[in-house]
């Protein structure tokens, strides 16, 4: 393996980081802020992409797809919530996880428009060919060689960062104020006046919005979307990426997505005696193991607040 | 005698359609009530929601795969060693992880994500030891026998008649023995029945050798029913979560309804829209049923206050 | 029904558990500007009252009417927002925030908590100034000042019961509903507490009804006392003439064996 092979893998390794930073940047709205146990947040992932790509396959311009990819995501995160958010936590878990299961069932039998499993190809649109004016931009003008994959490295994290400090602003608000207060007791808060429901709503539609950035984003990564690229282990993932960083914690999902993707995609890259299978299933089994040890150690991740922490 | 056929929607929709589906229903039925009854009972007493539940029962399938086709022994020798080995299986996690995690006073999110971590390393080490490929077990899967308009096969036969058996058993042993009465008063309320002078370690030992040995016992028969993969419990779950839930949360009662319904609602639905739609189907009821009874089906509201 | 004295009227109040009725139409109502208790011995559905009233839980039949208006239909926060603002028996404080934050929570009329403003601080900085000042200042009153960066989670059941008695008075209620507010807090606390109740009654024409198991207490502070037992309403009137009633002791006497 080349060292330039290397690189690319590399920078392909951290965009799929960023992409899962950014979605987890969403649970972290729904879990952290909100107390909302949500297994289903696979499914907004998988509205950003697909409408993304229904879009562009359909001759609507990227850059117009984009906005309405997220709004799409919102709405769905809407239609979800107005039917579950009533349920006590545990019930609205497993229902979230139902939910993201008809979604993507949904689209792997809908063969006609999504391409079912055969994939929705092209679906990135004009990223490719823009994102060879770039690379050729930087080579004629800047006399600069770039790796293929190094502009959407780029945008996923100045994305990621633009996402986690809007965060962080809006983490000073009164409105997150009431969020917390929701995670913490819904009682307390519908006696104070405030609507415990509409906060819900609004939460699960605002993290399931920046869950649909990362579905556009992995759409521009991968070009084709496939319906296994939006399974249920996707949302545990992202757990146990929010379990390592903390919840609560904007920064550690930033740190826990770079570890786990680097367990997840980073493994293949060393020599292992194994066949590939068997090393497949050796990262699922150290993921299993951080999540486990995690949780009964330092249940508030690496920078969580202990005092904050909400696990019960 | 010809059947009579009905047009609905662009199906066509026939009798014996409806009872081959309803066979089918039960016996899918059957293995999402055995394994609902255990991860409720388990639910109930110790308050763990145990994510791990399918993986264990994928677990029940391999064990059985090993003694049935790679030892050769008979498939009663089999099924036992999966309920046996399943059972072991929850005791241990008990005392390596529950145990010390209740005493350190976790909560339930923390608890529940515990066994999201356990379910990945277990489901993976089967992977690891047992490889992604498909297994059958040694049973034979083309013998059928006419009733009346339809057919039931010898894997529908099994299925049910094991199942039935073994929810014949729970049902009298909830409600007949001190163990099963125990499990109750505990499920109600775990420290009133500690003060009561139940000996609640023996009743959670208890628990795990029942919730574990029916999880090994429904992975043994899903095993039979459907293919065994490594994926095959992880799959299985969140239809197992929808049938308590369509029950109501802790009652393993409601398990078996829930479990029936689901399975039934499923296995009907193949008769008015394509078959791959049909776990989506039962997701959605799932919903449906939660927006009129909140509480699950035979689930009553608590008083609060 | 309701006139101008009336701040609440609670009618043919009902809600079963299973087959177990809690609450088994009961009816009375609240004076404007009163100290109403809501006493009778235990499983007499009081607590159960108070959650239909405030729409915490919902009834299976009866009306309630609050300053004028049916708010039978209304959820549990919009009733609160109305101005009927309660406190649990089971003090629900949020415990992974702070002590101040915890008031402030309660404070009406805040523009930062819609979504779309969050961005846009110079909607709600001010206004946010004001809540702090108003619930450090309630803070104070109720004795937890130097707590207020404290986490909830580290108060006593007293002071727990004391924030939330601060919470719901940061929401500006016309009806203060209280659960046992004096449950585990210290009495020289509690005394000072009544008085505090007491002046915003005078200055702020505050209602208050709650429900206390203290009869010194339920006597010597209320203006009108609401007797519940076995889900109904027994009766309701002054002090004096409900200490001496024979029915109301019959119920105590007979509420002993449960």
């Amino acid at each position: 393996m080349g060292p330039l092979l290397a690189f690319g893998f590399w920078a392909y390794v951290l965009t799929v980081a960023g992409i899962y930073a950014i979605f987890v940047l969403g649970l972290q709205v729904h879990v952290g802020d909100t107390g909302l146990l949500n297994f289903g947040h696979v499914a907004f992932m998988a509205a950003g992409a697909y409408s993304t790509g229904l879009m562009v396959t359909n001759g609507v311009p990227l850059l117009a797809a984009i906005p309405l990819a997220m709004l799409v995501a919102a709405l769905l995160g809407v239609l979800v919530g107005l039917p579950t958010l009533r349920l006590r936590g545990d019930y609205f878990a497993i229902v979230t996880i139902a939910a993201g299961e008809i979604l993507r069932i949904m689209i792997q039998n809908q063969q006609g428009a999504t391409g079912g499993t055969l994939g929705l190809r092209k679906a990135s649109g004009g990223w490719p060919s823009f994102n060879r004016d770039i690379l050729r931009w930087f080579e004629d003008t800047l006399g600069i060689e770039l790796e293929r994959r190094v502009p959407l490295l780029v945008i996923t994290w100045l994305v990621a960062l633009v996402i986690a400090l809007l965060l962080v602003r809006i983490g000073r608000s009164p409105w997150r104020r009431a969020l917390r207060a929701v995670r913490e007791n819904e009682d307390a808060v519908a006696a104070a006046g405030k609507p415990v429901f509409q906060l819900k709503l609004q939460a699960l539609a605002l993290g399931a919005a920046i869950a649909g950035v990362s579905g556009v984003l992995f759409t521009l990564l991968q070009t084709s979307l496939y319906p296994e690229n939006f399974e249920p282990i996707v949302t545990f993932v992202g757990f146990a990426i929010l379990i390592l960083g903390g919840i609560g914690s904007y920064f550690g999902v930033v740190l826990g997505s770079i570890l786990i993707s680097f367990i997840i995609s980073g493994v293949r890259f060393l020599d292992f005696p194994l066949a590939a299978d068997k090393v497949a299933a050796l990262r699922f089994v150290v993921i299993g193991l951080i999540i486990m040890a995690v949780m009964a150690f330092r249940p508030q991740g690496l920078f969580g607040k202990k005092e904050e922490l909400h696990l019960d | 005698m010809a059947p009579r056929a009905v047009r609905v929607g662009s199906a066509r929709f026939r009798m014996d359609d409806l009872l081959q589906t309803t066979i089918n229903g039960i016996a899918s039925g059957s293995i999402y009530a055995l394994g609902a009854i255990g991860l409720s009972l388990v639910y109930a007493i110790l308050k763990l929601v145990n994510f791990a539940h399918g993986d264990f029962m994928t677990l029940g399938g391999y064990v059985a795969f090993a003694v049935n086709v790679s030892l050769g022994m008979p498939l009663v020798v089999a099924i036992a060693a999966a309920v046996v080995a399943v059972a072991v299986l929850g005791l241990v996690t008990e005392e390596l992880i529950w145990r010390p995690m209740r005493k350190r006073g976790a909560g339930l999110m923390q608890m529940l994500l515990l066994s999201i971590g356990l379910a990945f390393v277990l489901r993976n080490l089967i992977l690891l030891t047992w490889t992604g490929e498909s297994r059958k077990l040694n049973v034979d899967d083309t013998a059928s026998y006419g009733i009346g308009i339809g057919r039931v096969s010898l894997l529908q036969i099994l299925v049910i008649g094991i199942a039935a058996a073994a929810l014949v058993g729970v049902g009298l042993l909830l409600t007949r023995t001190y163990v099963g009465k125990s499990m109750r008063a505990l499920s109600d309320s775990f420290d009133l029945a500690e003060v009561s002078g139940i000996d609640t370690k023996r009743v959670v030992t208890y628990t795990w050798i029942l919730g574990g040995g029916l999880a090994g016992l429904a992975g043994v028969l899903a095993a039979v029913f459907t293919t065994l993969t490594p994926n095959m419990g992880w799959t299985l779950l969140l239809g197992i979560f929808a049938a308590i839930i369509l029950g109501g949360i802790g009652n393993p009662f409601g398990a078996l309804v829930g479990g029936l319904a689901l399975g039934l609602v499923q296995e009907w639905s193949t008769n008015f829209v394509e078959p791959t739609y049909k776990e989506a189907i039962g997701f959605a009821v799932l919903i449906l049923a939660l927006l009129f009874r909140p509480n699950g089906l035979l689930g009553h509201a608590t008083r609060t206050g | 029904m309701t006139d101008a004295d009336t701040i609440l009227h609670v009618d043919g109040l009902a809600r079963h558990f299973g087959g177990v009725k809690a609450v088994d139409g009961a009816t009375f109502s609240v004076k404007r500007g009163s100290i109403t208790s809501l006493i009778g011995p235990n499983g007499a559905g009081k607590t159960t009252a108070f959650n239909l009233v405030t729409g915490f839980e919902s009834a299976d039949a009866g009306r309630v009417h609050f300053a004028g208006d049916d708010v039978s239909r209304l959820r549990a926060d919009h009733r609160a927002r109305k101005g009927m603002v309660r406190t649990f028996q089971l003090t629900r404080v949020l415990g992974k925030m702070t002590v101040l934050e915890n008031a402030m929570l309660a404070a009406p009329d805040q523009p930062g908590e819609r979504m779309w403003n969050v961005l846009t601080p110079r909607r709600w900085r001010s206004r946010e100034a004001e809540v702090k000042a108003q619930a450090l200042e309630v803070l104070d009153e109720i004795g937890l000042s130097e707590k207020a960066g404290d986490y909830a989670a580290t108060l006593s059941g007293g002071q727990r019961k004391l924030l939330e008695l601060g919470r719901a008075l940061m929401a500006r209620p016309d009806l203060m509903m209280l659960d046992e507010p004096m449950a585990g807090v210290n009495p020289t606390l509690g005394r000072q507490l009544l008085e505090y109740l007491d002046r915003l009654r005078t200055e702020r024409g505050l209602t208050v009804l709650f429900i206390e198991h203290d009869m010194d207490v339920v006597m010597g502070v209320s203006d009108e006392v609401v007797v519940m037992t076995q889900g109904r309403v027994l009766m309701q009137d002054r002090p004096d003439v409900v200490r001496k009633d024979a029915r109301v002791i019959d119920a105590y006497l007979g509420g002993a064996d449960e």
